[in-house]
């Protein structure tokens, strides 16, 4: 790719100035670069999806022109992109044929070989999702295996894959590497976008850096620093690695789950097993967990989605409920969740309406809509958190990182909220933004909101929470009270369920349980 | 925002124009006198005070019952029972005059009220069973209207019928109570300015009110409406219910405005009409009225050609149906790439 300029009109913003980028055959490129440097924009021109205003693609030494996806498919170029297109009602085998089945006699769908093929493509590359569980039953961590397989179905030589691992979690990482690097070996090519620096120094074999739309230069991996690739990206010097500021004692919980627990799906296991917690104001739990595990099912108690089949949920010593009232009125909870598109967010509604949605009492006074002061609120939110796009674009319009931070601006927009659920806050957030936020949470830490944050990022789950509960297999594997010489090493570990640790914290713990 | 708007012009645009194309092709397969034909399918509707006025006397049912379609389909709740609902509203609105005689206004709206009613519990009820046991809307108000238009048949053929009179009809209500008619011969009513309000009002609800807003919310992403703390099993059963009385409401302006009684098979596709008209509006309240135009346009020429040339009525249903699939597949590409920018 040469010189690709692309500009988006709506929004005056140049994402590409003169881009380059050059992809060899087997080998794993990493496009790294702060949220809105251009990286995603380059690679949807590359996939198709987007035209350059100048400048060349050359595939194999011709210049070709993408008028669409099906063109760059044409040339074995695929994308994974950070919002999945899975459909729900299919398994996850049919999502992966989908559009490419196997057939009888050219005609008939065959089920059972679509089944076989994916079974096959799935254990050849070491991917763990079983592929003929129902795709509305996978973790995210799974559905994007199934995105990764429905390019490697379709034979796509040149794997574009966009943040891939912002939604996985420190082992799921490993194991995804090592699916990188097997199809790697086995001569595909992969384009990682990314900005976390030390994955992209573990996996990949080449580096280019995008700064403000410009690709700075492009880099072995071998011989470069942390250090140096972070001033690249950034421009300037990293912070070091935070280290959490106590909270204050545990006392008088807003939040309690009293043994909760959840069924198993087709008489497997239960999904959660007499989980019991609780957050105190002025202290930040955090809870980690490998995908599958339970963590999606706690965000989906704590979001009325579903509800437990034995024990509690109270706040504030009343029953959970029902229905949420937004962050900043009387007993209103501000919930981060972790899936932004789908239930963060509509992205085809205008950003104001993104916020007005969730404070309606307050927005519509009298039952009518007072857009003034919803576009007002969404504005000064937003920039709060720098981001100056109109409160009239449409949220689906919105790029990944600034999603997310219209999503935290509103959900953390209150001055001193009471509960604060985070489910993977920092994500898509480059690291100037992802600092920010953690000052935040801890200036209303301070200010005694009780915090439940679930990440798979473990630096911010140590950098950040008092006590950490890992769950495992839909149980609690380790209470833990947060101390500096707590690894990530050692929460791998209870992640992984090799070790278990459940009675330390309880004497932290002056009233049981944390 | 801008650029989508205009592909939406040109869509509609592209939409009628290969409608129109298509309905030439076919009168002039079909007509005699191919030149008259078509000067009696577009040009009399507008040129012709009668059929000109039957034009806007049918754009009130079709708005009304557009509405309907429009609350539903806003909500992601699909409505196929309008038929049913329209035709038994219309009855409901023909017996209660009957029931309290005279023709105080107060009667009047009390067939009105209990017109909405009657196609609001129709409505209703499909909207419950999605709610409480996951039966397909679409299916069930389909299955509920088709025994409602029966049920209808056989009580205005039956119990109660109209012995003095030949047709298969009620008993009319006193001509006090129905709508003056404001352009004779034509059957152009007041229910016209009854319609139009209901559109304005629907507007009003969809832009700028509390349950407008949540009910569009529930629509274009029910788990974001569910996570914004919006109960959205009450926006499954309140849209099917207001679906459904609009529905009725439509009926009741047959039954006062262009029958003053309930004729069995008055709803004359009403019920189906108005899912174009909506499909037509993008469910926009105000896009209606010229949706509504639109249609009744086609049905007024359509009704000119078969006096003036010599063409079956199944030939103008043909080409009736050939603009409706032309229509329904203009509103497609919305929904799919509203699907597909999903980034």
């Amino acid at each position: 790719m040469l010189d690709i300029e692309k500009s988006y009109p709506g929004s005056g913003t140049r994402a590409n100035r003169g881009a380059c980028l050059q992809l060899e055959p087997g080998r794993i490129h990493a496009l790294v670069g702060e949220n809105g440097a251009g990286k995603t924009t380059l690679m949807k021109i590359l996939a198709g999806l987007e035209r350059p205003d100048s400048g060349s693609v050359i595939v194999d030494g011709r210049k070709v022109e993408f008028a669409s996806p099906a063109d760059a498919a044409r040339f074995g170029i695929g994308m994974v992109h950070q919002h999945f297109t899975i459909i729900p009602g299919f398994t996850a085998a049919e999502n992966i044929v989908f559009g490419a089945e196997p057939r009888k006699a050219g005609i008939f769908l065959d089920p059972a070989s679509s089944l076989a093929q994916s079974r096959e493509e799935a254990k050849r590359y070491g991917f763990s999702v079983d592929p003929s569980r129902q795709a509305s039953d996978l973790s995210v961590g799974e559905r994007q295996q199934v995105e990764i397989l429905r390019l490697l179905h379709r034979n796509r030589d040149i794997l574009i894959l966009d943040e891939p691992t912002s939604v996985l979690t420190e082992q799921e990482t490993r194991v995804f590497f090592g699916i990188l690097r097997s199809l790697a070996d086995a001569g595909r090519t992969i384009v990682l976008i990314s900005h976390k620096i030390r994955e992209v120094l573990e996996v990949s074999d080449r580096i280019t850096v995008m700064r403000a739309g410009r690709t700075l230069g492009e880099f072995p991996a071998a011989g470069m620093t942390e250090e140096r690739l972070s001033a690249l990206v950034m421009g300037e010097q990293q912070a070091a690695r935070r280290d959490a500021v106590p909270g204050r004692p545990a006392r008088n919980p807003v939040l309690v789950l009293d043994s909760v627990s959840l069924p198993g799906r087709h008489r497997g296991p239960p999904r959660l097993a007499s989980l019991s917690l609780s957050v105190y104001p002025g202290r930040i739990l955090g809870l980690c967990a490998l995908s599958g595990n339970g963590l999606t099912e706690v965000e989906d108690l704590l979001a009325g989605r579903i509800r437990p089949s034995a024990g509690r949920i109270t706040y504030r010593g009343k029953p959970y409920p029902r229905l949420r009232t937004a962050p900043w009125t009387e007993g209103g909870i501000g919930y981060v969740p972790s899936d932004r598109m789908g239930r963060g967010s509509c992205p085809d509604r205008p950003v104001w309406e993104n916020f007005a949605a969730v404070d309606r009492a307050g927005f519509f006074p009298g039952g009518i809509v007072d857009e003034g002061k919803a576009r007002r609120a969404a504005a000064s939110a937003l920039a709060g958190y720098g981001v100056t796009v109109s409160p009239d674009s449409l949220a689906g319009e919105l790029s990944g990182g600034t999603l997310q931070r219209m999503i935290l601006a509103r959900e953390l927009s209150d001055p001193h909220p009471e509960f604060l659920f985070l489910c993977e806050p920092s994500w898509g957030l480059d690291i100037a933004a992802a600092d920010s936020l953690y000052g935040k949470i801890e200036t209303l830490k301070a200010k005694g909101t009780a915090i439940l944050l679930a990440s798979s990022n473990l630096d911010e789950i140590l950098g950040l929470t008092d006590e950490i509960i890992v769950l495992h297999a839909g149980r609690v594997q380790a209470r833990l009270s947060n101390a500096p010489d707590l690894t990530r090493e050692a929460l791998g570990s209870f992640m992984l369920g090799l070790t278990a640790r459940t009675a330390a914290a309880a004497a932290v713990d002056g009233s049981g349980g944390v | 925002m801008l650029a989508r708007n205009t592909d939406r012009l040109k869509i509609l645009a592209f939409t009628l124009g290969s409608a129109a194309l298509a309905s030439c092709l076919l009168l002039l397969a079909s007509a005699p006198d191919f030149a008259a034909a078509l000067g009696q399918f577009f040009i009399a509707p507008i040129a012709n005070s009668y059929y000109f006025g039957n034009l806007l006397a049918g754009m009130g049912p079709l708005i009304m019952a557009g509405l309907g379609v429009a609350v539903a389909f806003a909500s992601r709740n699909f409505n196929l029972g309008g038929e049913g609902q329209v035709y038994s509203g219309g009855l409901a609105a023909a017996l209660i005059p009957l029931a309290f005689g005279g023709s105080s206004p107060w009667v009047a709206v009390l067939a009105f009220a209990g017109a909405a009613l009657t196609g609001g519990l129709l409505g209703a009820s499909s909207g419950f069973l999605k709610r409480r046991l996951g039966i397909d809307e679409l299916i069930s108000s389909f299955l509920v209207s088709a025994v409602a238009v029966l049920s209808v048949d056989y009580l205005i053929a039956g119990p109660f019928r109209d012995g003095t009179s030949n047709f298969q009809a009620t008993t009319p209500i006193a001509s006090g109570l129905a709508f003056a008619k404001l352009f004779p011969p034509s059957s152009l009513n007041g229910g016209i300015f009854i319609a139009l309000a209901a559109a304005g009002l629907g507007k009003f609800l969809f832009d700028k009110t509390r349950f407008g807003f949540e009910l569009k919310l529930c629509g274009a992403n029910r788990e974001f409406a569910a996570y914004s703390g919006i109960d959205s099993g009450f926006y499954t059963t309140a849209p099917m219910a207001l679906s459904g009385a609009l529905h009725g409401l439509a009926g009741a302006l047959l039954v006062f405005g262009s029958y003053g009684a309930a004729m069995k098979g008055f709803s004359a596709g009403t019920g189906w009409n108005a899912i174009a008209v909506a499909l037509l509006a993008r469910n926009d309240p105000a896009a209606l009225i010229p949706a509504a135009f639109f249609y009744s346009y086609l049905q007024a020429g359509a009704q000119s050609v078969q006096m003036g040339s010599n063409i079956s009525s199944e030939i103008m249903a043909v080409i009736q149906a050939v603009i409706l699939l032309f229509v329904t597949a203009g509103a497609l590409p919305f929904r799919m790439r509203g699907k597909g920018t999903r980034r």
